[in-house]
């Protein structure tokens, strides 16, 4: 409503004053070439205004679907990786421990490198990063990137191959730092994705066209047909304008999808908390199989000592 | 854990106590940021709940016209104050994302 309202009440009073100067000067029409102006209005206007309305609304909904696909991809990757670490990371709990840290603040960070932000809310990623660690990293220039980049260093250190490991574990811990490389590029990827969506509105002309030929068409209506339609004018000029510049103002509003307090836009919040939500269930899960795999292995060997013994 | 203790000898059963209290004592410190996680849920939780009153939160079913009713009045409450809302508009919307708009 408040994208539209100026050039709505534009058109209105557009109706208004055209009603005031009919009733009073009483506006003298030519009434032979009324009709095929109409005509002509309606084809015109009405074909072109439908094209563009349409590839306006059609690409601004992909651009939507687009990023909220992108937030999709952000927090699948951020289980598969935390999932992995989980697994492949069990013989340097303090590293793995960062790792999962690192992948959620680069979730809370590209939330607020889309809103532009210029802080983190500490109380955002409480019990994960500690408070110099956000101040560091949303004071970053890209505090996505700086996310990654913190998570990235955690994978090489506690994957790191050197001469004093068999050479069975350089192999696995090659291909499963390759593999969590991937999953920290792919989350790169994604929010690079977002910030072209959210720094490339759609090209003005196209926008500019649009909004000139309605303005036209709207503001010409009751000139046109005023002198069939009398005093429905106002009114029909008052919804006419609702429904064509409605198209306008959603596709505006939808166009860039990063803000706080829009109802159509991404609920960047709600994903974070997904994403949080998720990796405490894999780490009690990986707690819980970790045990168990403990005392399993605890079951065996007594077993093994109780048939020794004579 | 119990079930063995209690099927094997006595001096057996002392280990396995032993060993098991100790496995569960690592498992809790090797889980650091879990248990950090788990006391601070409900502050993460409380900070990025969306402070509007957005469609989301006001409108529990998944009914679609249920939705739409609430965008009419969400219309309603723009109409009504509407200078209010310009201004709160103008000061909520970063300048990069104002230049696409009518006003």
């Amino acid at each position: 409503m408040d994208v539209i309202f100026v050039p709505w009440t534009l058109c209105t009073l557009n109706a208004v004053l055209w009603q005031v100067l009919d009733s009073t000067i009483g506006l003298d029409y030519p009434t032979d070439t009324t009709f095929e102006w109409q005509s002509l209005h309606s084809a015109v206007f009405s074909t072109t205004l439908a094209f563009l309305l349409v590839f306006r609304l059609n690409r601004v909904a992909l651009r939507w679907w687009e990023t909220r696909r992108m937030w999709g991809v952000i927090v699948e990757q951020i289980r598969i990786l935390v999932a992995s670490a989980m697994e492949y990371m069990q013989h340097s709990p303090e590293l793995r421990d960062q790792l999962v840290a690192w992948t959620l603040g680069f979730a809370v960070a590209s939330k607020q490198l889309l809103r532009k932000d210029v802080t983190i809310n500490l109380h955002e990623l409480a019990g994960i990063l500690s408070p110099d660690q956000v101040e560091r990293m949303s004071s970053a220039k890209h505090p996505p990137l700086y996310a990654a980049g913190m998570a990235r260093h955690v994978i090489c250190r506690a994957l790191r191959v050197n001469h004093e490991i068999s050479s069975g574990e350089a192999t696995s811990h090659s291909l499963n730092r390759q593999m969590l490389e991937n999953n920290v590029t792919t989350l790169i990827q994604n929010i690079g994705g977002m910030e072209r969506v959210s720094s490339t509105p759609l090209p003005l002309v196209y926008v500019a066209h649009l909004r000139t030929f309605l303005m036209i068409y709207l503001l010409s209506i009751p000139y046109l047909y005023g002198s069939s339609w009398h005093y429905w004018t106002i009114p029909n000029v008052f919804v006419l304008s609702f429904a064509l510049l409605g198209i306008d103002g959603a596709a505006a509003d939808c166009e860039i999808p990063f803000m706080k307090n829009r109802a159509n836009h991404l609920d960047m919040e709600a994903y974070c908390l997904g994403a949080m939500n998720n990796v405490i269930q894999i780490m009690i899960q990986a707690k819980e199989l970790q045990q168990q795999s403990v005392l399993q292995s605890q079951e065996c060997s007594l077993r093994q000592t109780v048939t020794a013994r004579p | 854990m119990s079930q063995l203790a209690t099927s094997l000898p006595a001096y057996i059963s002392k280990d396995v106590e032993e060993a098991s209290e100790t496995s569960s004592l690592e498992m809790r410190e090797g889980f650091h940021l879990l248990v950090s996680m788990i006391q601070h849920e409900e502050t993460r939780r409380k900070a990025l709940q969306k402070a509007d009153k957005g469609i989301r939160t006001s409108v529990k079913s998944n009914a679609t016209w249920l939705r739409t009713v609430f965008v009419w009045r969400v219309s309603s409450l723009f109409i009504t104050g509407i200078f209010d809302r310009i201004h709160q508009s103008k000061t909520l919307i970063p300048s990069n994302h104002r230049n696409d708009r009518w006003t």
